[in-house]
């Protein structure tokens, strides 16, 4: 907050600002980390909004957190509880708001949305392996495939039908960004989630070509999507992470490190304008609790990549404080120390990690 | 002589209602009966001494069972032969999500989702495989094989209960989908493959008391009877009387104890097979 001018003599614009504010007391003395006070909601969050979730493998996290949290996560093709989690993982269920997959940018969510609402009709939806037959746009929700093409087709019906109930009934979307790097079939800049080929389907490169998308491409495409949903229900509020988990791989012709970075700052260029420029666009700090230099890379994996549990709720748990206002106390700092040294032991003996389904997985088993 | 436990739910009740008849029939099998509450059984098992033990709930429980069956526990030791009744195998489950899905590859019945006929099996192989774990826990002890008789299959009366009971519901429109068989078999021959690959055998109703899949022809829950003698109200169609109890023994007789019936309903089977015949 800025000084008020009046009787005080200002010194400087930064006098009186909060701790938050100052890297030392913000960041080095807080005593926590993530420090306290790093997110101020924008706006509360009721436990029976209804929630959309989606986006990059990240973004699972974040709905299953909301759900056991207590909160209205929308769920247009659920599975009943019995059916076990790790199966409805690997056929797309019970990862997000219907059964759409991992959505790693937001051209991929805009054209959801317009097929749903029959506005876009994808080129080349059903890609071919081995006899067995996917759903070119959520490839990896039918593993194995399926045996006829019609299938994939009346099952991307339903699936789509499933999406319009989702968004009619949405009171706030959680949308992950993860990538800005994609595949397109040219013609009709249909995008995919995966590169042709690479669960099924075969690359042409006369046909498709790799697209990085800038951020003025993301932003138009993001305030479409939020128009889609503002039409079904005007009062919606949208909230923006940007996934910390780097690139699997690079088509850019780039070192995939500086890539990497190239492509977050774009997404959290993009989250943090947007956030700034409409009242019903938050965001949440997700990517700077994981990836900032004060985590020393200490939540991730040895690959460096994935996000270890103990990251994921680390982040989950200041998405929750912030939204439930636990006082700051002495007794509930100690609370997270303790938590701090929980989390320590947990992934000591946490003999299986909380997978999430990432397609970009296979890149890297491409490479060998 | 056979010797044979018999340890299971209510639904053994129907069983030892029909033991006079089944004696008449099978003087060379001696069996005993064990039946405790539903959710006593499911969790029950045989202890280091040999003994089926219940984690009692509260006295009342304790009371019961030991008003019951005479005792808290019963020895399992001296038997050839355990029948365990009333596992269910998780199949209302499996009918329940075809209520909001058909099959992908399947017949339409305007559902509002349709699941792949991969999933869908893969969710039957793995949930079965899971209630087949749990109804061997506790049984880790028990040298010999175990033959597993499921509860009864409701009566397909239970239809008069739509609107009311839930279960009722789901089986009225199970048996109304045309991939209903698919599902069925998928799951029994499931079932009977994952028991006998831990050495162990499932029991199957006889033809002749099924009124189509999972299904129980409603004569068989007339006058049916809860352990203790009393008389279910008219409503029930899962727990079965007598005769479904003699069925079922019968079964268990031929096929897992390699007898033949004798005495007065000696003849009995021609008769069914002359009837089949016609």
């Amino acid at each position: 907050m800025a000084p008020k001018a009046g009787s005080e003599v200002i010194v400087s614009p930064y006098q009186g600002l909060d701790d938050r504010a100052f890297w030392r007391s913000g960041v080095v003395e807080a005593g926590t980390y993530p420090p306290p006070d790093i997110y101020r909601p924008k706006f509360p969050i009721a436990k029976n909004l209804p929630i959309f979730t989606a986006g990059s493998c990240f973004a699972q996290h974040v709905g299953r957190t909301l759900a056991n949290a207590g909160y209205h996560v929308i769920d247009t093709e659920p599975m009943p509880d019995w059916v076990p989690a790790e199966l409805a993982h690997k056929h797309g269920y019970k990862l997000y708001s219907a059964r759409f997959g991992n959505i790693y940018t937001v051209r991929q969510f805009l054209q959801l949305l317009q097929e749903a609402f029959g506005n876009f009709k994808p080129a080349d939806p059903v890609w071919e392996k081995d006899g067995r037959y996917y759903d070119a746009l959520r490839p990896g929700m039918t593993p194995g495939g399926l045996a006829r093409p019609e299938h994939v087709m009346e099952s991307r019906a339903y699936h789509l039908r499933a999406v319009q109930e989702a968004v009619a009934e949405t009171g706030m979307v959680v949308f992950t960004l993860g990538l800005t790097e994609t595949w397109q079939h040219k013609p009709s800049g249909t995008v995919y989630p995966t590169a042709p080929g690479t669960i099924a389907g075969r690359i042409d490169l006369e046909v498709h070509s790799f697209v990085n998308f800038r951020a003025s491409e993301i932003r138009k495409d993001f305030l479409t999507v939020r128009k889609i949903f503002r039409a079904a229900n005007p009062d919606v509020k949208f909230l923006l992470t940007v996934s910390p988990v780097p690139l699997t791989a690079t088509a850019s012709g780039a070192h995939v490190l500086p890539a990497t970075t190239y492509s977050k700052s774009v997404l959290r260029t993009v989250a943090g304008e947007l956030a700034e420029d409409f009242d019903d666009i938050d965001y949440f700090p997700s990517f700077e609790i994981v990836s900032s230099h004060p985590s020393a890379g200490r939540f991730f994996e040895p690959n460096l990549r994935s996000v270890k549990p103990r990251g994921v709720r680390r982040v989950m748990r200041a998405f929750l404080n912030a939204h439930e206002n636990k006082p700051r106390t002495k007794e509930v700092r100690r609370a997270q120390r303790r938590a701090l040294q929980e989390d320590r032991t947990a992934d000591q003996k946490a003999a299986i990690a909380e997978d999430v389904i990432c397609e970009e997985e296979l890149l890297e088993a491409f490479r060998k | 002589m056979s010797k044979a436990l018999i340890i299971g739910s209510s639904h053994v009740g129907a069983y030892k209602n029909a033991a006079d008849m089944f004696a008449e029939l099978y003087p060379e099998a001696e069996l005993d009966y064990f039946g405790v509450r539903g959710p006593l059984f499911l969790s029950g098992g045989i202890d280091k001494a040999g003994r089926f033990i219940v984690p009692f709930r509260d006295e009342k429980d304790r009371a019961f069972v030991v008003t019951t069956n005479g005792s808290e526990s019963v020895a399992t030791s001296g038997y050839d032969h355990l029948l365990l009744v009333g596992h269910r195998f998780a199949f209302v489950n499996f009918a329940a999500l075809l209520r909001d899905h058909d099959i992908l590859e399947g017949a339409r019945t305007d559902k509002p989702r349709v699941i792949s006929e991969v999933m869908l099996r893969e969710i039957i192989e793995t949930v079965t495989d899971m209630t087949v774990k749990d109804a061997l826990r506790g049984f880790e002890d028990f040298g010999g094989t175990l033959t597993f008789a499921m509860a009864p299959y409701p009566a397909s009366s239970i239809i008069e209960r739509c609107g009311e009971l839930e279960l009722a519901d789901v089986l009225d429109s199970f048996w109304a989908q045309p991939d209903a068989a698919w599902v069925y078999d998928t799951w029994l021959n499931h079932l009977r493959n994952a028991l006998a690959a831990k050495g162990h055998h499932l029991l199957e109703q006889p033809d002749a008391v099924n009124d189509g899949l999972f299904a129980t022809k409603p004569k068989y829950a007339r006058k049916a009877a809860t352990l203790n003698d009393g008389t279910l109200g008219k409503k029930d169609h899962r727990h079965m009387n007598a005769d479904y109890g003699l069925a079922m023994l019968s079964a268990f007789a031929e096929t897992r104890l390699g007898l033949t019936p004798q005495g007065a309903m000696r003849t009995s089977p021609q008769k069914k097979k002359k009837e089949r015949i016609a």
